[in-house]
């Protein structure tokens, strides 16, 4: 009889292994499912040619990589206190819609210097990001309910109540010819792209930002301390007096405020409208960045390095699927999703064994 | 305009017939996998699968019911079996592998879906599953009624369905105890994945009988069939109500739009917000520990563990 | 050397085979090897005592026999054939049962559910009402009255102890394992069923017995195993050795350390914790502390004997604001100011201690390393964190209580569990200023480590004038280190007495009803 025997690692093995192990065998498993599901059209080869495109073109993934950075570096906040938050699709459009919103309501938001525009609809991102986690943190916190359903319900609604005001006719921005979509942004506010690249000044700074701000509140403040004990031993956390229900909350509502950033960079850097619907004009980022923080293993310096191949696997689905004709919008999503299901299943399998060995006993 | 009496009431029963099914069948067959203490995130990724599977069946198979119901059952139930090996065996976390299984599965759907859809519409009058009739709808909630006391039964009257709670209270003091934790799982998440299966083929062939993007990968129902069992607090008779409660307000919610006049956009948020409430109240109230979840429900299943 | 004539029972061991043979035994844990190359048998029919101080290896190798846990190396041998038990399940098929000290049953199910789901003869579909039968047979033989149909959650310690036992019987079980399963029953109910255990190897049974109490080990066995270490020191027949030889055997050199005498005495004068008709729910929502009342004086250390599961989690809890209180009152005087009801903020940020129940689960974080550890406790810290005066001040634990661990930064998960409990005890000792609550403060440390912490402890009382309230589960501690001795018993307490002039025979009665 053969059986198989878990047992507690004596050191740790170094923590590239696991993500790099994931990536390899997750996107090998891709390559099988593409290859059996689109009956034989698509080619392992092919993955690996449209996955080594995004790696190479930097620049086509340039916008995303820096997105995903932000995203990851706001999920690893969370994650790190244990908190799983599942809700960044929500916080990211919340945060863009509220901006908007602000923008065409409130005009002398955009009358001053454009810098301090910049400026205001950034903290007003964070701001409305931090509050629509806050509202799950609070259930989270105060009365328990697991926040990923929570989180992830809460996408869906933000997805239904944009579309629904955005679309409410008459209002200020509304696009003015009709289409299903809301005003560009003034200029103001548009950041401006690099000469010879695809990203801009504003985005590289706003990323950089947001890793240093959340570096030094997790490794050197009380609040962030606080967070990591909650997300290894919430127990402790009662007996040495916090407020645990507290702590989860604030956890959940940072991170939400750090990916309304990237809510805002967004739609000032990358596409100056909203299209509606949204739940079907997103590129699901807020879901990307699960992966990117996963892979980096909540380590902070190595999210860039993640949220530069995550990029490159999106990347793919659209190179994959133009490669094959099969253009449909689904589809390329479906194709990303199964790159993020199988090397977020490898992951999530292989991570036992950077803390456990698997011996076979018979 | 909306006229709020019986007929309209009875109308709306007859007519979420279908939903009610999928919904119970789902929500009852995620009771039955968490019982064990297995936490299934993959909910809404096995609907979208499932239904989507099923209209693969009807479209390539002529409407074989049959078929179109057996096959997502077995797929469910391998992807199950699968989360439950892997959770019992190792020290995984059941969140992460439920997650990563529900993109996976939504990846496959839309790679599933798209072949018949091409072919579906070249065939103009064909519709996936059928139109149950107002005995058949009836026939259907008093079938599920039976279904939930046999569950019950299984689950309270049994030495099996002890052995499933016990590995969901405390797999180790189970194991101690002589119950093989690995195997109450797999029989747990066989039964329960493939009634979660049956409920996505149900959706397809008795409800919305259409496939696109929006109505079976990114509706987001399956979520509301994990709301429906945790507010009925996993137990397979008062899921039933909560079940029945949601399917009215789903179905109703489309004509929500037409009585009160709010936007559609507005409509589809509502079964969410009120999946929310629902699951708040039930966090919030005695209703927590009358009817408790599995103690041990997600925790990681580690047998060597040091001692102080 | 002496017999000593202590001994209920007849010296003359029956014949004996042995029904179990577990040879060259090795198990490694990170950190530690538990059990070196260890060779034991138990024979049938006889009562095998295994003792050895904490650490030993004791419960490992019994664990493993249970199938809980895998030898490294290592063979057993069931009724002369080789056999690999990787789960309980293949321990039980086998006819081995496991009663340990902390009751296995599962709290929400009812003891009829329990104890069928090991059962063979029941078929998977039937109802769970059939054990009926079978408990009740059982249970007129070992005396216990309780309703099958009853929920766990809701019987005694006692209760739950003894239904874990009814239940290696009715599985029809050759082989007995107790690990410390009767340390904390009453006396009383300990002898009842010593005489079944007899009477159980006189129809063939085998007991393999871990008890740290040596007397009672003498008093009961047949044949003896010690172990230190890790390794074994060796078997001897009880009949032939006297308690002094064992002694010896388990503790070596060392032996001469070990003194139960008592500690210095404390210097008591005005108080600084008063709990005044406390009534406190545990989990199940009944009461767990029936109109508790009590006063711990500064420069004393009042101690609360009393069995496992008589309100004394739900008493620390209670006082350091982590569990509600329906009714009575918590008081805490510091620095002339009277603080009623204090959170859990106000008593760590002024200054008391607190000693959990399971260190690992409520103490420390494991993840991270001794300095993040007292990072986190109120008054170490201000909203930016000073992280090299804090590395300092762990240095200086580390030092003070000889905490083997590679550095401040290193997470505690890489200690062993003795070190573990010291960084856990080195901080809330420094952060009791005025108060200590300590539960089991010497759980999991061997007994020179365990010495040495309560010395400490009594130090600091004396020298600094704080005051502790401190309840253990070993009577042994309780009477070296208290000034002053409550007794708990069923949430009340039911008798106080001044440490030096205690009977430790009325203080044990009182800890049974």
């Amino acid at each position: 009889m053969v059986s198989i025997v878990v047992v507690r690692r004596v050191k740790p093995i170094p923590y590239f292994v696991v993500p790099i192990f994931a990536l390899v065998i997750g996107i090998v498993v891709s390559m099988a499912i593409l290859f059996f599901l689109t009956g034989y059209m698509v080619w392992p080869t092919d993955v690996l040619k449209s996955i080594w495109d995004g790696l190479t073109h930097p620049n086509v993934i340039a916008n995303i990589f820096l997105l995903l950075t932000i995203i990851g570096f706001s999920l690893a906040l969370s994650f790190k206190g244990g908190i799983y938050n599942i809700g960044g699709e929500g916080q990211f459009w919340i945060a863009a819609w509220v901006m908007v919103y602000l923008v065409f309501t409130t005009p002398y938001l955009t009358s001053g210097a454009p810098l301090v525009s910049k400026v205001l609809v950034l903290l007003i991102g964070f701001a409305a990001g931090f509050a629509w986690a806050l509202v799950a943190g609070l259930l989270r916190g105060f009365i328990g309910v697991d926040e990923v359903p929570l989180t992830l319900m809460m996408n869906y609604v933000a997805y239904y109540l944009i579309d629904w005001f955005v679309m409410i006719p008459g209002m200020p921005w509304r696009d003015v010819y009709g289409y299903a979509k809301t005003r560009s942004l003034p200029q103001s506010l548009q950041y401006s792209i690099l000469q010879g690249s695809t990203v801009s000044v504003e985005m590289i700074v706003v990323t950089i930002l947001a890793g240093v701000i959340v570096w030094l509140l997790l490794d050197y403040t009380r609040l962030g301390l606080t967070i990591k004990i909650h997300g290894s031993n919430v127990k402790l956390l009662r007996s040495a007096g916090y407020s645990v229900p507290l702590t989860a909350a604030v956890a959940l509502a940072l991170s939400g405020g750090f990916i309304g950033l990237a809510g805002v960079v967004y739609l000032c850097g990358v596409t100056p409208s909203i299209r509606i619907p949204v739940e079907t004009s997103t590129s699901g980022f807020g879901y990307l960045g699960i992966l990117v923080t996963w892979l980096s293993m909540l380590e902070l310096f190595a999210v860039p390095i993640a949220a530069y191949v995550v990029s490159s696997l999106y990347n793919a689905g659209f190179t994959l699927m133009a490669m094959k004709g099969m253009q449909q919008a689904g589809v390329t999503a479906g194709v990303t999703n199964v790159f993020i299901g199988s090397v977020l299943l490898m992951y999530a399998l292989l991570i036992t064994i950077s803390e456990y060995k698997i011996k076979i006993v018979w | 305009m909306f006229d709020p009496s019986i007929a309209t009431l009875a109308d709306l029963i007859i007519a979420s017939g279908g939903l009610f099914i999928a919904f119970y069948l789902m929500a009852l067959g995620h009771s039955v996998v968490e019982k064990s203490g297995i936490l299934n995130l993959a909910i809404d990724g096995t609907f979208a699968l499932t239904a989507t599977l099923a209209f693969f069946m009807d479209v390539y198979y002529n409407n074989n019911l049959l078929l179109s119901f057996l096959v997502p059952a077995v797929v469910a139930m391998l992807f199950g079996l699968f989360m439950a090996f892997t959770l019992t065996k190792f020290p995984v976390s059941h969140g992460a592998v439920g997650l990563s299984l529900m993109f996976l599965m939504y990846g496959l759907a839309s790679i599933i879906g798209y072949g018949p859809r091409i072919v579906q519409a070249s065939l103009p009058n064909f519709s996936p599953g059928i139109a149950l009739t107002v005995e058949e709808r009836v026939a259907g909630y008093l079938v599920m009624l039976a279904l939930g006391l046999l569950t019950y039964w299984l689950i309270e009257k049994t030495k099996l369905g002890v052995s499933i709670k016990a590995s969901g209270e405390d797999p180790a003091a189970a194991e101690s105890l002589g119950v093989n934790v690995l195997a109450s799982r797999l029989i747990a998440a066989a039964i329960g994945f493939a009634m979660i299966g049956l409920g996505g083929a149900a959706y397809m062939n008795f409800y919305v009988r259409l496939w696109d993007e929006r109505s079976i990968i990114l509706s987001g129902y399956g979520w509301l069939a994990f709301a429906v069992a945790l507010s009925g607090g996993r137990h397979p008779l008062v899921v039933l109500l909560t079940a029945f409660v949601f399917s009215i307000l789903v179905h109703s919610s489309l004509q929500f739009v037409a009585w009160f006049n709010i936007s559609r956009e507005l409509s589809y948020s509502l079964p969410f917000i009120v999946a929310i409430a629902a699951m708040t109240i039930y966090m919030a109230t005695p209703l927590r520990r009358i009817l408790a979840p599995p103690r041990s429900l997600g925790r990681i299943y580690f047998r060597e563990e040091r001692t102080v | 050397m002496e017999k000593t004539g202590n001994q209920v029972f007849s010296q003359t061991p029956p014949p004996r085979t042995p029904i179990v043979r577990m040879e060259n035994i090795t198990k490694r844990f990170p950190g530690s090897v538990a059990l070196e190359k260890v060779t034991v048998e138990f024979g049938e029919g006889e009562i095998h005592a295994v003792l050895g101080e904490n650490g030993a290896g004791k419960s490992t190798l019994v664990k493993i026999l249970a199938g809980i846990y895998t030898p490294d190396h290592g063979t057993i041998y069931y009724k002369g054939e080789r056999v690999t038990i990787e789960n309980p399940m293949k321990a039980l098929s086998l006819g081995i049962a496991m009663v340990s000290q902390s009751p296995v049953l599962i709290s929400r199910l009812t003891v009829a559910e329990n104890l069928v789901l090991g059962m063979k003869q029941l078929g998977v579909f039937e109802s769970p009402k059939k054990i009926r039968k079978y408990f009740e047979e059982v249970a007129n033989k070992i005396g216990i009255k309780v309703d099958p149909e009853e929920e766990v959650w809701k019987l005694t310690y006692t209760q739950k102890q003894l239904v874990e036992i009814a239940r290696a019987l009715i599985l029809r079980s050759k082989v007995i394992i107790l690990d410390e399963a009767l340390t904390y029953l009453p006396l009383e109910e300990r002898r009842k069923f010593y005489k079944y255990l007899k009477e159980f190897t006189q129809q063939g049974g085998t007991v393999v017995l871990i008890t740290h109490k040596l007397t009672e080990a003498f008093e009961v066995s047949n044949r003896i195993t010690v172990l230190r270490r890790g390794k074994l020191v060796g078997t001897v027949k009880t009949g032939e050795v006297d308690i002094e030889r064992v002694r010896e055997m388990m503790f070596a050199e060392r032996a001469k350390e070990i003194t139960y005498e008592r500690l210095m005495d404390g210097k008591p004068s005005e108080p600084v914790l008063e709990v005044k008709d406390l009534w406190v729910k545990n989990d199940y929502g009944t009461y767990a502390l029936k109109g508790v009342s009590l006063t711990v004086n500064r420069g004393e250390v009042l101690g609360i004997a009393g069995i496992v599961g008589n309100g004394q989690a739900e008493l620390v809890q209670a006082i350091m604001g982590l569990r509600n209180v329906e009714r009575g009152t918590v008081l805490v005087n510091v620095k002339g100011r009277k603080y009623v009801m204090p959170d859990t903020k106000t008593l760590r940020e002024l200054g008391v201690g607190y000693i959990p129940d399971e260190p690992l689960s409520h103490g420390v974080s494991i993840d991270f390393g001794l300095r993040e550890n007292i990072a986190v406790m109120p008054g170490y810290t201000g909203a930016v964190i000073n992280w090299s005066r804090l590395t300092q001040l762990a240095k200086k634990f580390i030092e003070e209580f000889s905490i083997v661990t590679p550095g401040a930064k290193t997470p505690l998960k890489f200690l062993s569990g003795g070190n573990l409990m010291k960084s856990l005890v080195a901080r809330e000792l420094d952060l009791s200023k005025h108060l200590l609550v300590a539960y089991n403060p010497t759980r999991g440390l061997d007994e020179v480590t365990s010495i040495k912490v309560r010395r400490v402890i009594k130090d600091k009382v004396v020298k600094e004038n704080i005051g502790v309230l401190m309840v253990s589960e070993d009577l042994d501690e309780i009477f070296q280190v208290s000034d002053r001795i409550a007794v708990i018993n069923e949430g009340k307490i039911v008798g106080l007495f001044e440490a030096k002039s205690a009977d430790r025979s009325e203080v044990e009665r009182l800890m049974v009803t």
